[in-house]
């Protein structure tokens, strides 16, 4: 899929902007297919909790201290580790 | 030698991935720190320059959809237009009449307030909508008017001028934050203009709210239910009303008439 072994810092500059750019344009879950997608493509992918981090600090209606305004940060991390765990175990 | 290599190989494919507890742990920490600072309070740094960097983005978004809805537009056929010409029309005449006669009361209405030392009419700044559900998620808009129009939080947004859509909830130099009062486990005091029955709405999502109305309420489907103010601003409509015999309780859900994931404009009403 990627050019293997030219640029992977490239790679995955352009799959981060084309991640990002789903956040403004397209529904959430969009974002966080691809980023999922593009975990298991690059090692230690926290750009995944990032998305979560842009969608909340984008569309969160500010709350004090409320746990709602980090749901999609929280829904991201928890998916980081699952996966983190799965391609542990897939090694 | 063998150090670059390792190094090459950590940064591409994943099939020599060794995560490193240590590392995955001060990453995610770090981020954690960010987002609670970055949305613990309104108008950080952090949010402000995510804004600014999303508006392009917004902008060509909504340029892309304007122009293939037009070219969309002009490659229909004939017939289609001719079809829907002829539908609007009809439509269009039905709808003078009752125009009219909107207009007369409307008038009427405002001779009697302000008979009575009320103010009839809002002072409204028109912004557009750079985002909405759904690729807003959370149920908000993102508007194009923030600081710069001197927007402040609290202030009403109105999909039309009779018609309330939700309120500012963060300011940034140049956008603003719009909460709808559809968002999920909103609440917003409203009445049912047939009864005057006050009640709360709970938002839905996707501009649905209930409404929890004790049995003998009187509310029927259709009935129109207001935002309170002078003047008063529409909510929605009741659709379907559910009976709880064991609670004595009606519940009723209202649909907002406007769809915010289709608005181009909002109103915010100017202080």
């Amino acid at each position: 899929m990627f050019r293997k072994n030219k640029s992977p810092i490239a790679n995955r500059l352009l799959v981060d902007l084309t991640i990002f750019a789903a956040v403004f344009w397209f529904p959430w879950w969009v974002s966080i297919l691809l980023a999922t997608w593009a975990f298991f493509f690059f090692t230690e992918f926290v750009e995944l909790v990032f998305v979560g981090l842009v969608i909340d600090t984008l569309y969160a209606p500010h709350q004090f201290f409320s746990a709602g305004s980090y749901r999609y940060f929280g829904t991201c991390l928890l998916l980081f580790l699952v996966l983190s765990l799965i391609r542990r175990q897939l090694r | 030698m063998k150090m670059n290599s390792l190094r090459k190989t950590n940064l591409g494919s994943g099939r020599h991935f060794r995560p490193s507890p240590k590392r995955l742990f001060v990453v995610a920490g770090a981020l954690v720190c960010l987002v609670i600072i970055g949305n613990l309070f309104p108008g950080t740094p952090f949010k402000n320059t995510l804004t600014f960097l999303a508006r392009p983005f917004w902008y060509l978004r909504g340029y892309v959809v304007d122009t293939s809805a037009s070219a969309l537009t002009n490659v229909r056929s004939k017939t289609d237009l001719i079809k829907e010409n002829a539908g609007l029309n009809q439509k269009l005449q039905s709808q003078e009449a009752d125009i009219v006669l909107n207009r007369a009361l409307q008038s009427e209405n405002d001779e009697l307030k302000a008979a009575f030392g009320r103010v009839n009419h809002r002072r409204f700044l028109l912004a557009t909508v750079l985002s909405a559900p759904a690729i807003s998620a959370y149920d908000t808009i993102v508007i194009d008017a923030g600081a710069d129009f001197a927007i402040k939080p609290k202030m009403l947004v109105f999909f039309s001028s009779t018609t309330i859509a939700g309120y500012v909830s963060e300011v940034y130099p140049t956008s603003s934050l719009v909460r709808l009062y559809s968002s999920p486990n909103e609440e917003v005091t409203v009445y049912t203009e047939s009864k005057h029955f006050f009640t709360k709405a709970i938002g839905q999502g996707g501009g649905n709210f209930m409404v929890n109305l004790p049995h003998d309420s009187g509310v029927k489907g259709g009935d129109l239910v207001m935002f309170p103010g002078t003047p008063a601003a529409l909510l929605g409509k009741v659709g379907i009303l559910e009976t709880d015999i064991a609670k004595s309780l009606q519940i009723a859900h209202i649909l907002s008439p406007f769809n915010a994931s289709e608005a181009h404009f909002v109103y915010v009403q100017k202080e």
